[in-house]
């Protein structure tokens, strides 16, 4: 067990950093040119060049990956640092830590604090939005799965299609239209403005209940359609053969053989909205990682961009890997003695 | 009399709005009793035993008739009666076992969920009465069991171990549906015995066999009642309806099995002509009429026989459900005799020394072990020869015909045909003359024909593949060739029956001029009383062409009938290869003597031999040696020292094995039944 958790953290490092290096690579054609985005359009070609000369934008791309991954690792100072630029002067810890992205373009900030803050709200939504979408379709999902062909699930089964089918943007609309413009129960923007007691909680519900629609149809679906499968197992059909009360029938044999499958769902979906759902949080203009995404892409800020694709990136790795150790978990047949 | 544990009267079941499935079955079952069930595919025998249980699925239902086990009404019980009943008065053992076991959870803990349904959770410990059961199926270190997870078990291992649970609920009522089928036949044989045992100490259980396999029949039942389109048309004691069968459907299915001694190998086995009928295609009478050879017009086609009749010289108990059981005659012989075949001489393919190994790959990409499916395996095919290969699952016999196809490739070794070395030449590489020389007719037709295409375009195209023109007259020609409906040729795969389409693959087969066909298991996926008339079609038509037949089956007493040669494989070694009359005469292999006396012919007389047990866990498997060695029950101290020799005799027969061939003349002691 310990080795194949061993052999898999090996088998993602190695992926991170390849795809470390194709992302970099791939913010090169970004268009513009760093050293002038820096120093501002009133900047001198002269100065533009001395500026490009120290930095090494013009070695060849591999020696500027090395040189990038050496700064995030801690091995290697940020050219850009000091007074010269104006930029990092407010870096309390210097020009080489371990983490270190460089400085945000847009913000004139360290990245990591840039990150910091805008992740903390990230990661409150993703909190709240998986933590209410998993139970939520779990129980509609098993719900609809066991009664298959009844009321019930046709029910659950034609909401979660019609949820399904509706574009985010829209469903944030319509509850924006319903319970900020009509009803003025909440707060129609969310930019965690700190206010009384219950302001930024009122600010969270709107986004929080998108995404929660949006994530609990699509697993709501996966689910159920996983429990039909599973309990037209044939073992499910020697378990209530054998004499064995529905109830545990359910819930030993049914459920965890059906959970396999919605579980990599599941981490897909905390991997979505971990990594910036962009469209939502632009749309209640929400302090997180997929609006920041979008104001650096807007900006052309490459060092937050390459600082907030190699952060997906991990995510994505990470997400996957726990999915795979879910598996080993939930299927005792990958668990190869 | 007792109270019969099982009483099933009138019972008719249709599935939604169809046609009734079983059109009133009666079946009784004493304490003790085992009562097997035969009939084929969708004769409704599995549809008894889950109405007996009351497990239709959403929509089957019980349209009339009754069922009691002992003494309760299944049709009225209420749920919670029902799993009363379910877990302590009946259990039932599926077919396949592998897909019955919960695969996440311990072996343990799904065998003490029936004692503790018994006891309640708090009562006693099941592990004692689990590991006595876990014993009795025969499993010698019953406590690593417990500990397995289903997926490292073997086949007949899962099956011991689901009958274990359904003998833990010590049931009244012991239903088995086709308990064996899937297994190869050394295990089937072992699962049967051990269904024998259980019936002989089980002091009062009342069992219901139900298989497709005569032979197995034989092998455990008291009685039989053979079905036939959702009746019972045949019943009686085990020796009556076998030995001296009433009904014609009985007679006919017996005499078209290729054990029959009546017909020497070499001659054409009885066809039962036309299909299984499904429960809508009904016409009024005798439901077997249609293909029947007693069938007399104005009788059989108009009035339905309502009532089993005792048959006419037998028995107390033995009846039938036939108009003319007085004087119905036995079936005739097969008027043509089989085709004088050409055997031109020369060799159609050449296999010398062929190996081909697997990685076994582990859950994230580590590494299990080789498996080895052919190691250094040599034969040669005659012009216009049948070979056969047999040998058990993962002998690599399929390995072997999927790299004379193109399927795969060898690791190394030879396999030369018509001048060029084919064993390293996937399909995609062969030339058109190449491909078409060498065909393939696969096991299960269903999924080896383009469903989307009409069976006309299929056989155009293998036809011009083949080099011909695929004109119209081609094609009705083949249709005829393969004795398929005139009409055959404008329908699609899926208006077809499983014989029917193993007819176009046939055909297909045959299309071009080919040298060498390829049957892997051409008639195992299809209906007892279908497989005579393919067998005989296949053998026809190659003899027509001339063509050289390699024929893949774990069926010896087909492979016994049909073949000129016989190739014996085990793990990927030929351990023996001769003539049919050497490989099936004496002296023979451990292994081959192992098969052979797993072949039970529908005779409930026959005294199977017994081979003595072999302790499996006192020889270890080494590369080199003989891969036998680990359930060899004539082990020698030699060969766990070295590689037995190949001992070819004067006649080309040919044994892989440390015995002189002396001592393989000896048989084995047989055991007579309890």
């Amino acid at each position: 067990m310990a080795r194949i958790v061993l052999n898999r953290l090996g088998q993602f490092a190695f992926i991170l950093l390849i795809a470390s290096f194709l992302l970099f690579a791939v913010t090169e054609f970004s268009p513009g040119n760093v050293a002038s985005k820096i120093l501002g359009p009133y900047a001198l070609e002269s100065q533009v060049r001395s500026l490009s000369d120290r930095l090494g934008l013009d070695d060849p791309l591999f020696t500027r990956y090395l040189r990038w991954l050496g700064m995030l690792v801690g091995l290697v100072p940020n050219e850009l640092g000091g007074p010269a630029t104006g930029l990092g002067l407010s870096d309390p810890r210097g020009a080489q830590y371990f983490g270190n992205f460089g400085f945000s373009l847009m913000q004139g900030r360290p990245i990591v604090d840039v990150l910091a803050d805008r992740f903390g709200h990230t990661v409150t939504l993703t909190v709240w939005a998986i933590g209410l979408t998993v139970p939520i379709s779990l129980v509609l999902g098993v719900l609809a799965g066991m009664t298959e062909g009844s009321a019930l699930d046709r029910i659950i089964s034609v909401t979660t299609v019609s949820l399904t089918s509706l574009p985010e943007f829209v469903v944030a609309v319509l509850l924006i239209f319903v319970f900020a413009a009509s009803l003025g129960w909440l707060p129609g923007t969310s930019p965690l403005d700190p206010g009384d007691r219950w302001s930024v909680g009122s600010q969270l519900v709107l986004p929080v209940a998108v995404l929660v629609i949006a994530s609990s149809a699509y697993v709501t679906r996966i689910v159920r359609s996983s429990v039909v499968d599973t309990l037209a197992q044939p073992f499910v059909r020697t378990a209530r053969l054998k004499g064995l009360a529905p109830m545990r029938v359910a819930m030993l044999h049914v459920l965890r053989n059906a959970m396999i499958a919605p579980v990599t769902v599941i981490l897909l979906q905390i991997n979505w909205i971990l990594t910036g759902v962009v469209v939502v949080e632009a749309i209640f203009a929400y302090p997180g990682i997929g609006r920041l995404m979008l104001e650096a892409a807007l900006f052309g800020d490459i060092y937050l961009i390459q600082a907030l694709t190699l952060i997906a990136l991990s995510v994505a790795v990470t997400t996957q890997f726990l999915g795979d150790l879910a598996y080993v978990l939930l299927d005792p047949r990958i668990r190869v003695a | 009399m007792t109270r019969p544990v099982l009483e099933i009267a009138g019972l008719r079941v249709a599935y939604g709005d169809g046609a009734d499935v079983l059109r009133g079955v009666d079946l009784t079952i004493a304490p003790g009793e085992t009562y097997g069930l035969v009939g084929e595919s969708g004769s409704g025998k599995s549809t008894v035993a889950y109405a007996v249980q009351r497990y239709l699925g959403g929509g089957g239902r019980i349209t009339g008739g009754r069922i009691l086990v002992d003494g309760t009404d299944i049709g009225s019980a209420s749920e919670a009666g029902l799993r009363q009943l379910r877990g302590r008065r009946m259990a039932m053992v599926h077919q396949n076992p592998a897909t019955a076991l919960n695969p996440a959870m311990r072996i343990g803990r799904q065998l003490a969920e029936t004692p503790r349904l018994r006891s309640g959770e708090g009562g006693a410990d099941p592990t004692a009465a689990i590991l006595d059961v876990l014993r009795r199926v025969r499993f010698q270190y019953p406590e690593q069991i417990l500990r397995r997870w289903p997926h490292q078990l073997s086949g007949g291992q899962l099956q011991r171990v689901v009958i274990a649970m359904a003998l833990l609920a010590r049931p009244a009522l012991l239903l088995l549906d086709e308990p064996t089928t899937g297994l190869d036949a050394t295990v089937e044989g072992e699962v049967a015995s051990l269904v024998r045992e259980i019936a002989d100490q089980s002091g009062g259980m009342a069992i219901l066999y139900i298989s497709h396999n005569l032979g197995l029949i034989a092998r455990v039942a008291d009685r039989i009642g053979v079905m036939y389109a959702g009746q019972i048309v045949e019943e009686g004691t085990a020796r009556q309806v076998l030995k001296a069968p009433a009904h014609p459907y009985t007679r006919a299915l017996l005499a078209s099995l290729p054990g029959n001694p009546l017909i020497p190998p070499g001659q054409r086995l009885r066809t039962i002509p036309g299909l299984v009928p499904r429960p809508e295609d009904l016409a009024p009478g005798c439901a077997f009429a249609p293909r029947c050879y007693a069938m007399q017009p104005g009788l059989c086609d108009r009035l339905m026989p309502l009532d089993m009749s005792a048959a006419p010289g037998s028995g107390r108990g033995h009846v039938a459900r036939c108009l003319r059981l007085g004087d119905a005659p036995q079936p005739p012989a097969e008027a043509a005799t089989v085709m004088p075949r050409r055997r031109a001489g020369g060799r159609v393919v050449d296999v010398v020394d062929l190996c081909r190994s697997f990685t076994a790959r582990r859950a994230f990409g580590g590494r299990a072990g080789r498996v080895v499916a052919a190691d250094r395996v040599s034969f040669a095919i005659g012009k216009g020869d049948i070979l056969s290969l047999v040998g058990e699952s993962g002998s690599g016999k399929s390995t072997i015909a999927r790299i004379l196809t193109g399927l795969d490739i060898a690791d190394s070794g030879t396999a030369m045909a018509l001048g060029t070395d084919i064993a390293h030449r996937p399909a995609e590489t062969r030339t058109k003359e190449l491909i078409a020389a060498i065909r393939i007719v696969f096991q299960n037709p269903d999924n080896t024909l383009n469903p989307a295409h009409r069976v006309g375009r299929i056989l155009r195209r293998a036809l011009r593949r083949g080099g011909r023109a695929g004109s119209a007259e081609e094609v009705a020609a083949l249709v005829e060739a393969v004795r398929l409906p005139a009409d055959a040729a404008d329908r699609r795969p899926g208006a077809l029956s499983g014989g029917q389409k193993q007819r176009v693959a046939i055909a297909r087969a045959f299309a071009g001029r080919a040298d060498l066909i390829i049957a892997d298991e051409p008639v195992s996926a299809l209906d007892v009383s279908v497989q005579a008339a393919i067998v005989e079609l296949l053998r026809d038509i190659q003899a027509q062409h001339g063509s050289a037949i390699l024929f893949v089956s774990h069926d010896l007493e087909l492979v016994r009938h049909i073949s000129d040669r016989v190739v014996v494989l085990y793990r990927g070694t030929v351990v023996e290869q001769g003539s049919t009359a050497q490989v099936f005469g004496l002296p023979r292999h451990p292994y081959t003597e192992m098969l052979l006396a797993a072949v039970h012919p529908p005779d409930p007389d026959h005294v199977a031999p017994e081979l003595p047990a072999c302790n499996e866990s006192a020889a270890t498997e080494a590369p080199g040696l003989c891969p036998f060695l680990p359930r060899c029950h004539r082990r020698l101290p030699l060969c766990a020292a070295t590689p037995p020799p190949e001992r070819v005799s004067a006649e080309g027969h040919a044994i892989r094995c440390h015995h002189a061939p002396a001592d393989l003349m000896q048989l084995l002691p047989t055991v007579t039944k309890g």
